[in-house]
């Protein structure tokens, strides 16, 4: 037997003594301290680049400050910058649950080569597909292009959660609709569509964020945004000061969005009720529309995928500049792969408490810790990677320039896409398997890893991936925190793109693409899971 | 130098790690004769990578290249102040040098180191020594312009038979100098009121590798740029599909600025003996060549060498009478821009 | 020696108190239960006791260890605690075999003792199946091995039959007390379903408001409840005015014989299970009063009649139990006279709007 016979029954009921022995824990309520310390603690760790940067606006006078925020252009980045998050966001929702409900409610062909050509998009880094359409269409700029090719990098953040929950629903809902007399497209409004409500939220949340931190490709796209801005400040300026002052905008913004989302979240909450093995979903047959879908979802791929990899098998073939060491390839590959499953590993870790508080105790605290954490995502990653080289200056020497520091800015960079991918799984678990495991005399930690920790593997393979996915093209953040001589496939591409060296940088960012096969495959097993 | 982050993970107490840069304390002896030096480059890197090879072949002192864009790096070094694990810096464009200058970072360059460049294209304080330069010129489309249209002044182009077909990248560091220019040659006020012309005629670019691109492809007939991203151009897609070429603008006038790419020893270098030493290499005779014949189309600085690129000669530019200190440290230029609604 | 021992125990959440001072000692070997409607605070008390909670105030004693003095507590999985919540909530990731070996140490999570356990509660041969494969009783035994495997002092059962149809339950729930039993090992069970209550426990503890109004042993509970909310709560019950005279109740239906002596004078009700009531047909002497047949629902094998009472102080409203075999017509003439001896409860009991006539189940 394990601990619990050791317990003396001798142990007179008197008030307790003084000595506090093994197993006794003080009064709580709410969240247990361990959780909320671990998850303070992440919190705190996502605090770091904005307390940095509320320092660097300290030095910043009330009148340069109020020059630096009213001149004519901050008019035209807002207007920009809001427009395009408010359409992008809207246009990649609309996109990801109709290629969502292609796949998985229709009697689509392929249905399996769809879902990964679907996906794959995500693996393609946003400077490569970016510099893809403008390589084809030159005259791709502003508004209209950068609409396209942001609604077409990011729509798979929609796509994937909304495809796991179409899997994972009971399709008796929408049978009992059908049943009380609505017709097939009714019963997806009024039945189907609300629940889709938390996945499509979750993920025009993140795309809302990442469309704030954005740079490349609205820098290729000559279309001015307050993060464009931000990075020429710093470039011409040398100015840190009014950078920050900027990214400060961005915070706001990025609180804004995070409580729009809360309201719009409401209280809704769309678990499974009771228990059965799901039925798979009765498909659609498509009949005459089959031509119009598959046309459909053939461009969707063709406008993702098809464009940057055929501009890069382009520069590969054209390029005069190819002619590379193939030894710095492969070190750049193993140097990126190194990272970027340290970062997938470190970031799923810190994401667990935060994804616990934020499903489980969905008090003040745990709502808060989880906002606080996606409040870096809107900031482009040099103003993380300059509030990092500060924070490990100031106040952990130790750490600059080595990689432990650099993964944890790519943990702050991309805690949320972590946090999001745990917390479909993790409101599926009944928090009651881990109280029957610790009154089957296992401690708060082994219930939880024998447990809930088994059942969220897909949630944890998923957020993983992403975040693996993101690391492999992450630049900006990694040019400045790297230790010096390190190279990864990204700042690679980053050397020979900026000489025009396309040649010689079209197999970096195929090796990229490349390696993002895993992590995509993970991404779809969750879509499988979610129906199992 | 790759260290395994695996490893340095799983080593667990990340405190204990040092930094890769070599920031730690000298190791050879008072001189630091020996090095390891690091050094931050925001130069073209595979010249870079080049120069610092063959540097490490002739002296047996390691070099530690961490390559990343002008202005990141310097933003890095102002945060890093004397605790920066450079020993060298590295710029593109003198702004960045007189930033860094102008807190107190840099150590005088060696009288031996300058006197092997022209005067004027040093600093005037002897902090950094001028290693490459390069021309403003405007590119433009063959099919587009004759010879006989383009204009001898950069400020002709603020004039309106240029509407819509001049275009600029006021973001890039190349474009700056030309602001502080004109208003040095031409007394102030000149440069915002050609900004306001040059915007309502031309097209913004987001940086000059764009833009050549688009005066290649004659999306936008002329650019305002330096003169080697047209070369880099054309060696990338070939001189068949090269339909543009290069206009220097007269004698004198602001548009015919030369500007530098410059070096300094950082003054909290563990290692100035080294760090001075590659100084000194980068204006030697072996580095000029090196540039001179290298993919990054620049000048070499130092007297006696010539560039082997078919470059309009360096002797033949005839830039006008202002210093580089006269250039400032781009904050001047930044609020110009941002006042004009170009930023 | 008590197997669980509560005093005073209180806990809110926020401002809302949930418990107010639960008292309770379930002896050692016991089955005991409690119940109370929904949101009474039957689960809170539980899980009070499991540990997965803690108390504002009061103590919780198991066995002679106090787990919980309002300062601290003893962490769950250190109390010998069984615990088989709703649903069962079985590991979905393991099988059955695993489920059940789940709390044991490694060197007994051998296939004998599994077996033995699975046929304990009456499923042997299932060990390789995935929970999702298993009826819902299945998967209520199967939570109830797992939770003895360790063999705990104390098993907690949270509304484990309620999510079985009728059938199943009455089955299930044999077995379970059966298995139980078997092993000496004390359970609690809560549970907002008298007949189950009354049908399978030992002791029955009735919550309400957050206290225990009553705990007393099932028959006991069930013929002397402590007030007419409580007795109406257990079952259908006339609720007859009365005043005690000579050591009986008088009462519209005659003098009632009392099972516990009354103070002489005491004004109050008198709480008669409809079953404890008779009929026959009017006009035949047989004692009693006289009153209308309102309604009839037949059964067969019994039948409920509803009556209302010719008493001159308004028609009083009953509910008679009787034979299906003679059973009155509507609106027939009938003499009610009581067959048992009453329970009467004083006034100090008896809230006003509940004190004459017919109680319902719901109204406690």
């Amino acid at each position: 037997m394990p601990g619990p016979t050791a317990t003396p029954v001798s142990v007179p009921a008197a008030p307790l003594g003084g000595a506090c022995r093994r197993g006794w824990r003080g009064r709580r309520t709410g969240a247990p301290g361990g959780l909320l310390l671990a998850g303070l603690g992440v919190a705190a760790l996502s605090l770091l680049p904005i307390v940095f940067l509320v320092l660097e606006v300290r030095g910043v006078s009330l009148s340069e400050a109020h020059r630096l925020l009213f001149r004519p252009r901050i008019g035209r980045l807002l207007t920009n910058t809001l427009g395009l998050v408010a359409a992008s966001t809207v246009l990649c929702a609309v996109v990801g649950v109709a290629a969502a409900w292609c796949v998985e409610r229709t009697e689509l062909p392929g249905r399996r080569v769809w879902m990964v050509l679907l996906v794959l998009p995500l693996a393609i880094p946003e400077f490569v597909s970016s510099f893809g359409w403008v390589s084809f269409l030159p005259g791709l700029r502003g508004f209209g292009g950068a609409l396209l090719v942001t609604v077409v990098a990011y729509y798979p953040f929609v796509f994937l959660p909304v495809a796991a929950v179409l899997r994972g629903t009971n399709p008796a809902l929408e049978e009992v609709a059908r049943g009380m007399g609505l017709s097939g497209w009714r019963a997806f409004w009024r039945v189907t569509l609300p629940q889709l409500r938390l996945p499509v939220l979750g993920g025009g949340l993140i795309i809302a964020l990442h469309l704030l931190a954005e740079y490349g490709a609205f820098a290729q796209l000559r279309f001015p945004t307050f993060a464009t801005e931000i990075y020429v400040e710093y470039q011409l300026g040398f100015d840190g000061a009014s950078a920050a002052v900027l990214s400060l905008v961005l915070v706001l913004l990025s609180l804004a969005l995070l409580t729009a989302e809360v309201a719009a979240r409401g209280r809704g909450r769309y678990a499974r009720v009771g228990g059965g093995a799901t039925r798979p979903h009765r498909r659609v047959r498509l009949g005459r529309r089959a031509a119009a879908v598959l046309g459909g979802l053939t461009l969707l791929v063709v406008l993702a995928l098809g464009v940057p990899l055929s501009a890069l098998v382009y520069w590969v073939l054209q390029g005069s500049s190819s002619t590379l060491p193939s030894s710095s390839v492969w070190g750049a590959t193993v140097t990126t792969l190194e990272y970027a499953a340290a970062a997938a590993a470190v970031t799923t870790v810190l994401a667990l408490p935060v994804a616990l508080l934020s499903v489980r105790y969905r008090g003040a605290a745990g709502r808060g810790i989880e906002r606080t954490t996606y409040v870096p995502r809107a900031l482009p990653g040099v103003v993380i990677g300059l509030a990092m080289v500060s924070f490990s200056l100031r106040s952990a020497h130790g750490l600059y320039q080595t990689s432990t520091l650099l993964v944890l800015a790519y943990a702050i960079l991309f805690l949320p896409l972590a946090i999001i991918a745990l917390r479909g799984p993790l409101a599926q678990v009944t928090p009651r398997i881990e109280d029957v495991a610790r009154s089957l005399g296992l401690g708060p930690v082994r219930a939880f890893l024998r447990t809930t920790f088994p059942l969220l593997r897909s949630g944890i393979g998923a957020g993983a991936g992403l975040v693996f996915l993101s690391t492999v093209t992450e630049l900006t953040g990694t040019l400045l925190l790297r230790p010096t001589g390190t190279e990864t496939l990204a700042t690679r591409f980053w050397t020979y793109a900026s000489s025009l060296s396309y040649g010689a940088a079209a197999p970096y960012a195929a090796v990229m693409v490349g390696i993002s096969a895993l992590p995509a495959y993970l991404l779809i097993r969750r879509v499988d899971e979610a129906g199992a | 130098m790759r260290r395994s982050v695996i490893g340095l993970l799983a080593i667990g107490s990340a405190f204990g790690v040092t930094a890769c840069g070599g920031g730690g304390p000298s190791s050879g002896g008072a001189a630091g004769a020996k090095g390891p030096i690091t050094v931050y480059s925001g130069q073209h890197e595979q010249t870079m990578a080049k120069l610092v090879t063959d540097f490490e072949r002739r002296t047996g002192i390691t070099v530690k290249l961490r390559s990343s864009d002008e202005g990141s790096l310097a933003n890095q070094v102002l945060r890093e102040g004397s605790a920066s694990p450079a020993d060298v810096f590295v710029a593109e464009n003198p702004p960045a040098l007189t930033v860094l200058e102008k807190q107190g970072l840099f150590a005088p360059a060696a009288a031996s180191t300058l006197a092997k460049t022209p005067a004027r294209y040093n600093d005037p304080n002897g902090q950094w020594v001028g290693v490459s330069a390069r021309s403003a010129v405007l590119a433009y489309n063959t099919g587009e312009l004759k010879a006989a249209q383009l204009p001898a002044t950069l400020l002709a182009l603020g004039g309106p038979q240029w509407k819509g077909k001049i275009g600029f990248a006021p973001t890039e560091t190349d474009f700056q100098p030309l602001i502080s220019e004109l208003d040095a040659l031409h007394g102030a006020g000149t440069a915002a009121t050609w900004l306001k012309a040059l915007k309502a005629n031309g097209r913004v670019y987001d940086d000059n590798e764009a833009l050549i691109a688009a005066v290649n492809r004659g999306e936008v007939a002329a650019g305002i740029m330096d003169h080697y991203y047209w070369y880099r151009l054309r060696d990338e897609v070939g001189a068949a599909k090269t339909t543009s070429a290069l206009h220097y603008f007269g004698p004198g006038d602001a548009g015919a600025l030369v500007d530098v790419s410059g070096a300094a020893v950082m003054k909290s270098s563990a290692h100035a003996a080294a760090a001075q030493r590659f100084l000194a290499y980068l204006v030697s005779r072996p580095a000029q060549r090196i540039i001179a014949t290298s993919e990054s189309y620049e000048y070499p600085l130092a007297s006696g060498v010539k560039t082997a690129r078919d470059l309009k000669p360096f002797g033949e530019l005839k830039p006008p009478p202002i210093s580089v200190d006269d250039l400032g440290d781009g904050r001047g230029p930044l609020r110009q821009l941002q006042d004009a609604g170009l930023l | 020696m008590n197997a669980i021992s509560l005093r005073g125990v209180t806990r809110a959440y926020g401002t809302t108190p949930v418990l107010r001072g639960v008292d309770l000692d379930v002896e050692s070997g016991a089955f005991a239960a409690i119940l109370g409607v929904s949101g009474c605070g039957k689960s809170t008390l539980m899980r009070l006791i499991a540990g997965f909670d803690h108390v504002d105030g009061g103590t919780i004693d198991l066995g002679s260890v106090r787990v919980d003095d309002g300062h601290r507590a003893l962490a769950p999985e250190r109390r010998r605690v069984g615990y088989v919540p709703q649903e069962g909530a079985l590991f979905p990731h393991l099988d059955v075999r695993a489920n059940v070996a789940f709390g044991l140490p490694r060197r007994r999570r051998g296939q004998a003792r599994v077996d033995e356990l699975l046929d304990l509660v009456g499923i042997g041969g299932l060990q390789r199946h995935r929970p999702h494969e298993l009826s819902g009783g299945q998967q209520q035994r199967v939570a109830l091995a797992r939770a003895l495997a360790t063999e705990p002092e104390v098993i907690l059962l949270d509304e484990p039959f309620s999510a079985l149809d009728p059938g199943l339950r009455a089955e299930t729930r044999a077995e379970v007390r059966r298995a139980v039993k078997a092993l000496g090992t004390t359970a609690l069970l809560v549970t907002h379903d008298q007949d189950e209550a009354l049908s399978c426990a030992d002791l029955v503890a009735v919550l309400r408001d957050g206290v225990i109004v009553q705990a007393a042993p099932p028959r006991e509970l069930y013929r002397a409840p402590s007030d007419v909310p409580l007795a109406c709560f257990l079952g259908e019950a006339n609720v007859v005015p009365a005043t005690i005279e000579d050591g009986v109740a008088q009462t519209p239906l005659g003098p009632v014989r009392l099972r516990d002596a009354a103070g002489e004078g005491a004004r109050g009700v008198v709480v008669l299970r409809p079953e404890e009531l008779t009929l026959t047909a009017a006009g035949r002497d047989a004692g009693g009063a006289n009153a209308e047949v309102g309604a009839v629902e037949f059964y067969g094998h019994d039948a409920r009649v509803e009556l209302r009472l010719d008493d001159p102080a308004g028609a009083l409203p009953l509910i008679v139990r009787t034979g299906g075999h003679d059973a009155p017509e509507v609106g027939q003439r009938v003499v009610c006279a009581v067959g048992a001896d009453g329970h009467f409860v004083g006034d100090g009991h008896a809230p006003d709007d509940l004190g004459r006539g017919t109680g319902t189940v719901a109204a406690a």
